[in-house]
């Protein structure tokens, strides 16, 4: 029997998941995208509690609420490092899924192919869960764990996405493969955050790739072989077999392995220039 | 918490169910039917609605997570938005609508954004549309209609009413499109009684197994609300049917053994909440998976299981066309080129799931369902049901697309059965998977084909071989067999000619009409051989085949001679400037980037309207009723191409009556003469010709009751037809005549029947009556790294004969060309792993490029009014001339369709071939 709850305040959510196995409601792009919504579990709807919405900026973060829309962050005014995220929410789907899909339901559903997730593991994102028993605070990358499950208690609700701000010059980009222009599961995906130092080099560089491994996975080898690198004096990047090592595609309908391993090598290169392309005026120049 | 939602400006109560899908709700309990469901997963955009301001995917929507919110559908457009009345006024306009299913979610979305505005976003048409998919236009007068909106210029103004005698060349809007942009007009699933009963196929998870059914009277009784579950034993008559009657092998249920992923086993029929909930893993059935065939080379290897004992090595059929001495033409010739050419499964993906409903009333049975050929249906639904084909009346809905995947029978003999045997109305809907599942596909092709030349530019012989994988059952597997060897010469003069063919059996869902039965697959192989001749020639593609196109005396491949209306030269001259100016442009950039390469492609072909050999006679019937009002009977289902609107404007001419003072009768099977299937591009050229013929027989009884002369002007209405002939004008007075069985005291019902002979035993014959030629010329690029292409622009140029709607016509090319597109680049149904619009990726709106149409018009004396057929030449050189293209631009030959990038890249390895080192 199918139950349906929206609870009107974050206490009477927070017992409802501690009372009961409920799958949690979002947006629903996911939970309805299949036969029977929440595969016959309860739905708890918490996609209009206050507690989970708003945008706030303070000096040190970004507080996205779990339950944002896509259309929401897209169109809303961030500061330049938010770019690759802002690049994200407008390629999820068409624009009647893109008004309803939200970023916490992106990360707690936590497909391989989930579009959010490598540019916010990327741009460093720490999650907000809390649970009648109290608030904790875990990053991205330890709560999709590599295998298996999204490390979130039953009694848990995802709260908030909060994303460091970079403290000097900063730059970020997105990039995705498809078969088509629009409404595409990628073939390969991948985000790039680079904090550039005074000289206009690479001060530190965190590259992600979805699509071609169980979960998304940083490049750390890239990252640490950018860092230095200043394009207005040194040659480009050549991608190299041993930066994509850690990825681990398989064959599917969509693409050979091969194919991913070969399109990754040459997005990469795309991404850096991308996301050199758009590093602050002053740096550009020298 | 709000227990209302304020729906286009009323409030109405929630339902206590939260869970339940909006879409659901506005269509089940509100009836508010038009809203579409396409896929039911958030993919098509079809369902979209607007909520509190935003667009939303309705299937994707709780209705728990609406209450108090603010929601406008279809029905509420008009009245409750801005722009709803100027959008639904535009697509009209601009021909924008074909079937009509996927209209409500790009007008829905487009009414969203034009009255936002507040966000301070500018609406983008090319972009914001993006996420909705529609499988019949190709965009392009979709978006032509909503920038014109947007963009607030004066409405483009509708084109004026044609008068008397000049309905045929009119720019008509088409005749039942209001209903379509307004939500009103019903498709299969949106006249389901609410008392209807429901039913759902139980369908095989394997390939091939046997099984045994295990005790369905407790299922029954432990499952409350099912009324009954009907199986192979509780069909009435025969538990067969096929389009083509001497191979009709496909059972309504199978028995014993299943031959195809998502074969039907058992129908569960109950009260619609109880069997849409009911979980199937447990229904009672023991499965003996046998291994499948699911290739043409497993089923034919040595010693393999029989799929049908009849059909040995797994051959359906064998197809053959010969003419000249093909050995000696080889040994002859000055060049020879080759290849091996295969390509895949093709998905039709119409936006509408087959849908339907039955109800039996005593001894005869109504069949409302999304049905392209309803007399074909009825009579093998009589079979079916045992009863004479007098009893059964099919009733086509509104057909949300069909390309030719409606023709087979898909809901109809399961709710036919059931409503006759619990005397009930029952309802079916498929869902998104089951119908890609469950339904046919375009014949998978394995091609081996070799052409030569002599030094002076002539083509001397042609010799091809091909494979059409037919699947589990014969559909249409007969008429691809036989209908490629006439097509495989292209519009070619060809001396010396041999073409054979096999339709083969696998355990794959069957293969069936997909517009062009083969022969856009044929086209892929022959035109890039063409391509490749002119090359070994040092000629210019274009201008090699101007050299050896067919002109009017000379013999196509089965010796024919066609006495008119042959077109190909002038279309290729008319393709001469783009041509010529396209390759100049991507030579010139070719240059510069060794990475992304552009590429022109061009490929001719020839099409014959009509069946294969064989009878399709079309009936027309025209009454006048004692008030003076004229009714045409118009059979021919218009599954969005048209014919609603095409038919009717040849009629009008005939009878000399203003083609929107016509009342129209829609096709069904008690109210209509038969029209024939709607397929093989026959039915403005049949049914178009039946209706000229009865137009015109109406016309001279008039003039024969009033002794008037041939050009006298004819009007009809209060009781009386006045003729004025000579300054003189004559009354009919209809109110004293005596009404026929029809109720008319006019009427006038013509037959046509193309002329066409059998083949003989090497192919000679006359297989169609008349042809429409054409060429299509596709520029794209290609990034040589990626393996991705994008077609950037084509060009169409076919002979039409005459053009009866020229907006009509442009949106059955420009919707083609999206087709074609998705078969040459993207689409591959898989069984049983290609389940849903996430998987089959047909293209969006901004994979589909503009498409230039030229019309050349080569009248065609057995024409109506000249015409000729366009819905499948309209796509069968796009995938070719999409292959020539990426062939001009990579410099070599494309194997396999889709040409995915694992395929570009393979051919560009396979060649030595490396643009990339020059990066981007």
């Amino acid at each position: 029997m199918n139950t349906y709850c929206r609870p009107a305040t974050l206490d009477q959510a927070l017992g409802a998941l501690a009372e009961g196995d409920w799958c949690v409601l979002a947006g629903g792009t996911d939970v309805y995208a299949c036969e029977v919504p929440g595969n016959g579990k309860p739905l708890l709807d918490v996609s209009r509690l206050p507690d989970l919405t708003g945008i706030d900026i303070d000096h040190e973060t970004i507080r996205i609420g779990a339950v944002t829309s896509w259309s929401t962050l897209r169109k809303a005014t961030l500061p330049p490092f938010m770019r690759a995220v802002q690049q994200v929410a407008g390629l999820i789907g068409g624009r009647q899924v893109q008004n309803k899909g939200t970023i916490g339901g992106n990360i707690c559903n936590a497909s391989s192919a989930a579009d959010g997730i490598p540019a916010l593991l990327a741009l460093g994102a720490g999650l907000e869960l809390q649970s009648s028993a109290g608030r904790r605070h875990v990053d991205l990358a330890s709560f999709l764990a590599p295998d298996g499950p999204v490390q979130r208690r039953s009694d848990e609700l995802l709260m908030s996405i909060v994303l460091p701000i970079p403290a000097g010059p900063s730059s970020s980009a997105f990039v995705k493969l498809g078969r088509r222009s629009d409404l595409t599961i990628a073939v390969v995906m991948m985000a790039a955050l680079v904090e550039w130092a005074a000289d206009g080099s690479v001060g530190r560089a965190a590259i992600s790739v979805g699509a071609a491994s169980r979960r998304a996975v940083r490049l750390h080898g890239l990252e640490d072989r950018l860092r230095g690198w200043r394009p207005i004096s040194t040659p480009a990047v050549e991608i190299t077999p041993e930066d994509i090592e850690p990825l681990s595609p398989i064959d599917d309908s969509r693409a050979s392995a091969n194919y991913r391993r070969c399109a990754a090598t040459i997005l990469l290169g795309q991404l850096v220039r991308d996301v050199t392309r758009h590093r602050p005026e002053a740096l550009a120049h020298g | 918490m709000a227990d209302f939602l304020r729906l286009n400006g009323c409030e109405v109560a929630l339902p206590s169910n939260g869970t339940m899908r909006l879409s659901s709700f506005l269509r089940d309990e509100l009836a508010l039917t038009g809203t579409k469901i396409g896929c039911e997963r958030g993919d098509c955009g079809s369902c979209t609605i607007i909520v509190d301001g935003q667009a939303v995917a309705s299937c994707l929507q709780s209705v728990g997570g609406v209450a108090g919110c603010s929601v406008v559908t279809i029905e509420g457009l008009a009245t409750c938005t801005v722009a709803g009345k100027s959008l639904q006024d535009a697509f009209l306009r601009h021909q924008a609508v074909q079937c009509g299913f996927c209209i409500p979610g790009f007008l829905m979305t487009s009414a969203a954004f034009l009255e936002s505005g507040r966000d301070g976003e500018v609406f983008e048409p090319r972009r914001d549309l993006a996420g909705i998919l529609c499988r019949c236009t190709g965009y392009q007068k979709i978006l032509s209609a909503v920038l014109e909106v947007a963009s607030g210029v004066a409405p483009r103004a509708p084109a004026p009413l044609p008068s008397v005698g000049n309905a045929v060349g009119a720019d008509i809007t088409r005749l039942d499109g209001r209903e379509k942009v307004d939500g009103s007009q019903h498709f299969g699933a949106d006249g389901i009684p609410r008392a209807a009963l429901r039913a759902i196929a139980v369908r095989s998870p394997f390939h091939r197994a046997q099984f045994r059914l295990g005790d369905l009277e407790a299922f029954k009784a432990d499952h409350p609300g099912i009324e009954a579950i009907l199986t192979a034993g509780d069909v009435p008559g025969r538990n067969l049917h096929g389009v083509a009657a001497p191979f009709a092998d496909q059972p309504v249920f199978a028995e014993e053994e299943v031959r195809f992923v998502g074969e039907a086993i058992a129908l569960i029929v109950g009260e619609a909440r109880s069997v849409q909930s009911l979980n199937l893993e447990d229904f009672p059935v023991s499965w003996t998976p046998l291994e499948p065939y699911l290739s043409m080379l497993a089923s034919t290897a040595d010693g393999q299981d029989l799929i049908h004992e009849t059909r040995p090595g797994n051959i359906l059929i064998r197809g053959h066309v010969e003419r000249g001495d093909v050995e000696d033409a080889f040994h002859a010739a000055d060049h020879i080129v080759s290849g091996t050419f295969s390509t895949q499964f093709v998905e039709h993906a119409y936006l509408e799931p087959e849908a339907g409903w039955a109800e039996r009333n005593g001894d005869t049975i109504s069949i409302y369902s999304c049905s392209q050929a309803p007399h074909a249906h009825r009579s093998d639904l009589a079979l079916i049901l045992d009863l004479p084909p007098e009893a059964v009346r099919v009733v086509p809905t509104a057909v949300g697309g069909g390309f030719g995947g409606k023709l087979d029978l898909t809901v109809q003999p399961f709710i036919a059965i059931a409503a006759w045997r619990l005397n009930k109305p029952v309802g079916m809907v498929f869902s998104r998977e089951e119908s890609i599942a469950a339904s046919t596909k375009r014949h998978p092709a394995h091609m081996k084909s070799r052409m030569c030349a002599t030094n002076d530019g002539i083509l001397t012989g042609v010799d091809f071989e091909g494979d059409f994988d037919t699947g589990a059952y014969a559909s249409w597997g007969t008429a691809v067999a036989n209908r490629v060897p006439v097509h495989a010469s292209g519009p070619y003069s060809v001396a010396n000619y041999r073409a054979r063919t096999r339709a083969i059996h696998t355990h794959v869902t069957p293969s069936g009409a997909f517009r062009g039965f083969g022969v856009p697959q044929t086209c892929f192989a022959q035109e890039q051989l063409i391509d490749e001749l002119a090359d070994n020639l040092g000629m210019d593609p274009l201008e090699f085949r101007l050299r050896n196109a067919l002109r009017v005396d000379q013999p196509i491949a089965t010796g024919q001679i066609l006495p008119d209306s042959v077109g190909m030269e002038a279309c290729l001259e008319a393709l001469r400037p783009r041509w010529n100016q396209a390759r100049r442009e991507a030579a010139s950039t070719n240059g510069e980037n060794f990475n992304l390469r552009r590429g022109v492609g061009l490929a001719a072909m020839i099409y014959g309207c009509g069946n294969t050999a064989s009878a399709n006679p079309s009936t027309i019937r025209i009454g006048v009723r004692p008030d003076g009002s004229v009714v045409l009977h118009q059979g021919a289902v218009d599954v969005g191409q048209g014919s609603n609107t095409v038919i009717p404007q040849i009629a009008a001419d005939a009878i000399g009556i203003a083609v929107h003072d016509l009342r129209i009768v829609g096709a069904a099977t008690h109210l209509t003469p038969d029209c024939g299937r709607t397929s093989a591009s026959r039915q403005t050229f049949v049914t178009g010709r039946a209706a000229e013929f009865a137009g015109k027989a109406l016309r001279r009884r008039i003039l024969s009751l009033s002794n008037a002369g041939p050009d006298a002007v004819l009007s009809f209405g209060k009781g009386r037809v006045a003729v004025a002939d000579q300054g003189e004008v004559r009354r009919i007075e209809l109110e004293c005549m005596e009404p026929d069985e029809f109720g008319y005291v006019l009427r006038a019902e013509e037959t046509f029947d193309p002329p066409s002979t059998p083949l003989d035993a090497m192919g000679r014959g006359s297989p169609y009556a008349l042809y429409t030629f054409g060429a299509q010329l596709a520029e794209v690029e290609v990034d040589c790294a990626l393996g991705m292409v994008r077609v950037t622009r084509v060009t169409a140029a076919y002979d039409v004969g005459k053009v009866v709607n020229p907006s009509l016509l442009e949106g059955q090319i420009e919707g083609a060309v999206a087709q074609g597109i998705g078969m040459a680049l993207t689409e591959r149904f898989i069984a049983g792993s290609t389940r849903n619009f996430q998987d089959y990726l047909m293209p969006t709106l901004r994979d589909v490029p503009p498409v230039d149409c030229i019309f050349i018009e080569a009248e065609a004396g057995l024409g109506p009014y000249g015409a000729k057929g366009i819905g499948e030449p309209a796509l069968v050189p796009t995938a070719a001339a999409i292959a020539n293209a990426i062939r001009s631009a990579i410099g070599c030959c494309i194997e396999t369709l889709p040409a995915t990038p694992d395929v570009i890249l393979a051919a560009l390895a396979q060649n030595n071939l490396d643009f990339s080192r020059n990066t981007l």
